[in-house]
């Protein structure tokens, strides 16, 4: 019962921070919009050229502005105490990280797949691959935030822990990056996609179970 | 929820042969002590002698390199996450969260259930009531720190606590008295009293002598 209490408190309070603080959401979504906009101008207005590089560069974008979100994770907590709260709380340490990230996801992962298609207009891509792209990046910014979380909590309050992050985070994102952009070009192709989707889900479920608890191991190593 | 509820009974730290370092370093070794509820126990030492680092393991937040520290309730172990309540040099608040929301995420995490009633009526012991509803960021130094006191306080307020009439957590502060001001100062001898005559166990850490009416103390130095 207080368990569901202390990750209810958890939820909530990144939502209200997420409502407090509009730089959470509007940089991410900013900086995804900018990396979209230039490849255009970049590639050229060929529109089967377009097509075939928007899907990849839609994906990596959107991973990379999902990326910018991890340092806020514990980084900030640690500056001003509140992460002992979490680490002296009688409820297990990985389910209130799980209810912080599925938070986080849920903001994050909501407001990047829902300007997905709009990006996937620069690029000509027809609706139906819009929708899939979109709905592969709903599944993969959990399994990045989840997958992150290890290396944020490994990191916090390092000196350029934000770089080193990003270079532990991005290689283990691969499988996701494969068979998010696999599941759009098969879409595009005309075939079915629901292999890609099903491993897609398979990677999302596989860090849900094993994450938060290596990133709760990580922070106890890291604060103490 | 049953260690829960033994937190809430008597409580008795015991000490034995404990060694701390920090990055490598031995801070202290060997300190072995008992602390019974009731009792007010003042860490002093010079600057860099351990102090905090021993609150911190007294509170389950860092591991100790030797020895060990044991919490007990009614002679059952209890694990510090449940017997102990740390509030340390930063103050554990958001600055974009207003007072009440960071006062009820903190009970919240602590496994307790804090009404806005309760969270007003608590504010009101530190003279911030009416900052309840201010973001923290807002606050000067000293309001902080009276609002980071103040979570002391509302771990103690559940109904369940107050009608066994026990002492509730065992406090951790280190230098509490740091940023108040003198009718604060006043304000936190009288709270920790308070606890005291309750039949809770508080230890500080403290460069300044504060008076503090406790029946019975002690103190160590590191």
């Amino acid at each position: 019962m207080s368990l569901r209490g202390a990750t209810t408190a958890v939820i909530r309070r990144e939502l209200q921070l997420f409502a407090q603080r509009k730089s959470d959401w509007a940089n991410p979504l900013m900086f995804f919009l900018i990396v979209c906009s230039l490849f255009p101008f970049a590639v050229g207005s060929e529109s089967e050229k377009l097509k075939l590089i928007g899907i990849g560069v839609i994906f990596v974008g959107a991973l990379l502005a999902a990326m910018l979100s991890l340092p806020k994770l514990f980084d900030e907590d640690a500056r001003d105490g509140s992460l002992e709260l979490m680490l002296a709380s009688p409820e297990p340490l990985a389910a209130l990280i799980l209810a912080r990230v599925a938070a986080l996801s849920l903001a994050l992962g909501i407001a990047l797949s829902a300007v997905t298609p709009v990006f996937a207009l620069f690029y000509a891509l027809p609706f139906d691959v819009a929708a899939m792209l979109s709905l592969n990046v709903l599944m993969a910014v959990p399994t990045l935030l989840l997958v992150g979380s290890i290396a944020a909590a490994l990191l916090v309050s390092a000196r350029g822990g934000a770089i080193l992050t990003a270079v532990l985070v991005l290689p283990l994102t691969i499988p996701t990056l494969i068979f998010g952009a696999g599941a759009a070009l098969k879409v595009l192709y005309g075939e079915s996609p629901a292999a890609e989707l099903a491993l897609q889900a398979a990677f999302m479920l596989l860090a849900l179970a094993l994450c938060p608890l290596a990133a709760a191991a990580a922070l106890k190593i890291s604060t103490d | 929820m049953g260690g829960i509820q033994g937190a809430r009974s008597v409580m008795r730290l015991v000490v034995e042969k404990l060694a701390a370092e920090r990055g490598g370093r031995a801070v202290f070794a060997d300190l072995s002590f008992v602390v019974e509820a009731g009792t007010l126990l003042r860490v002093s030492g010079a600057n860099g002698a351990g102090k905090t680092t021993l609150l911190r393991i007294l509170a389950g937040l860092a591991a100790a390199a030797d020895g060990n520290a044991a919490w007990h309730a009614n002679d059952d172990l209890v694990r510090p996450a449940e017997a102990a309540c740390f509030v340390g040099h930063a103050n554990a608040f958001n600055d974009a969260l207003s007072v009440k929301e960071n006062l009820a995420y903190a009970a919240a995490l602590s496994g307790h259930n804090a009404s806005s009633q309760n969270i007003s009526l608590i504010l009101d012991a530190f003279g911030m009531k009416a900052m309840i509803n201010r973001s923290f960021g807002t606050l000067s130094q000293g309001q902080r720190k009276r609002c980071s006191l103040a979570r002391l306080l509302l771990l103690d307020s559940d109904s369940a606590s107050n009608s066994n009439g026990r002492g509730g957590r065992a406090w951790l502060l280190d230098e509490p008295f740091v940023a108040l001001d003198v009718d604060t100062q006043a304000q936190l001898a009288t709270v920790i009293s308070a606890k005291l005559v309750a039949g809770g166990l508080v230890i500080y850490t403290s460069h300044q002598a504060v008076d503090i009416h406790a029946a019975n103390t002690q103190e160590i130095l590191l």
